[in-house]
């Protein structure tokens, strides 16, 4: 029996059906938050909605190409706002990353329209209030693909480990690692208290790694938004974060990075 | 910042409640949604207290807002 391969072209990311996808090919994370499907075997949904004209939730799957089913959530959301209360883990661990209370939650459809970055559905946090928790893993690595919109002092785009941040912006929009180090684009691989940092970037989003040799700690998992601790929020669009328990600096950076990027066009 | 300020955490809950009800949150057993508006506690300020940050959504529930001064925890180098 002869195998029928369907494919799209979307920008400059091609989609087949039955291809192997992100987390097929470099297993083992830890949890993996995304607006496009990113493992075969996953099977659930990738976000579930609350829908601002009368708070009623729903969970948003895929389409059949792996992309997220736009035309469900603008269905579901009407001519209002749709704001992620989940945001499932596609690594199979089960480290959804949710927020419970409705002033928290961040934005993916604005008055009937979704919200995009390069043309992809992106999450947008406030810098005011809006944050996402997940629960506790031991991890080593972080890659996010994500656009800081005004530049606020002391934000944290992704918070861990108890107030440590692992990226950073201030009022003259620069980012940082946890080590204060100026990420300095592109491409740079800079190693200050032991924190390995990339950065890829172009005008309209950036693409970021984040590692170290030893896990930095297995107290509290990532929160998207904030530092960890409540405060510090950050004002962003971010489209996929994915962490491994494992270092991938010098083994998978590469290729993980220029999978997302031909997704997302980043660089 | 502009918020309502609480001197016990008991305060706070009530405020958080008060706003729940009005707004129908949860609005079924199953939804991530258990509340509308979350609550704070300025652990670095003395006295300490505890706040809700203010949002347009809160008038009607809570009324008019404070200003007042949260200490945040400093950058770490």
């Amino acid at each position: 029996m002869f195998g029928v391969s369907l494919g799209i072209r979307v920008g400059n990311a091609s989609i087949s059906a039955g291809s192997p996808l992100l987390l097929d090919l470099y297993s083992s994370a830890a949890a993996a938050y995304s607006v496009r499907k990113l493992r075969t075997a996953y099977s659930d949904s990738a976000i579930r909605v609350r829908r601002s004209s009368d708070n009623t939730e729903q969970n948003i799957g895929f389409t059949a190409l792996g992309n997220l089913d736009t035309t469900e959530l603008t269905t579901f959301c009407g001519a209002g706002n749709g704001f992620i209360t989940t945001w499932y883990d596609q690594s199979g661990n089960a480290n959804n990353s949710i927020q419970t209370t409705a002033a928290n939650q961040p934005q993916i459809v604005n008055a009937g329209s979704i919200i995009l970055q390069n043309g992809k559905p992106s999450v947008q946090f406030d810098g005011i209030n809006d944050v996402l928790n997940s629960s506790t893993v031991a991890l080593k690595w972080v890659i996010a693909a994500l656009n800081p919109l005004t530049a606020l002092s002391y934000e944290s785009f992704l918070g861990y480990d108890n107030r440590h941040m692992l990226i950073r912006n201030d009022s003259t929009a620069n980012l940082y690692n946890t080590g204060s180090q100026l990420f300095t684009p592109p491409p740079t691989r800079t190693f200050v208290n032991n924190v390995l940092t990339t950065n890829l970037t172009n005008s309209t989003m950036q693409l970021f790694a984040v590692g170290s040799d030893t896990v930095f700690s297995s107290s509290r998992f990532i929160t998207i938004g904030d530092d960890n601790a409540g405060g510090n929020f950050a004002s962003q669009r971010i489209s996929e974060i994915i962490a491994y328990t494992n270092n991938q600096e010098f083994t998978n950076k590469d290729g993980i990075s220029t999978n997302i990027n031909s997704f997302y066009s980043i660089y | 910042m502009q918020g309502y300020k609480y001197t016990t955490e008991n305060q706070a809950i009530a405020a958080q409640l008060q706003c729940d009800s009005y707004y129908g949150i949860p609005k079924s057993p199953e939804d991530i949604t258990q509340h509308w508006v979350g609550y704070n506690f300025a652990e670095l300020n003395t006295p300490q207290f505890w706040y809700i940050t203010f949002d347009e959504s809160l008038l009607p529930v809570l009324g008019e807002p404070n200003e007042f001064e949260v200490i945040q925890t400093p950058f770490p180098q």
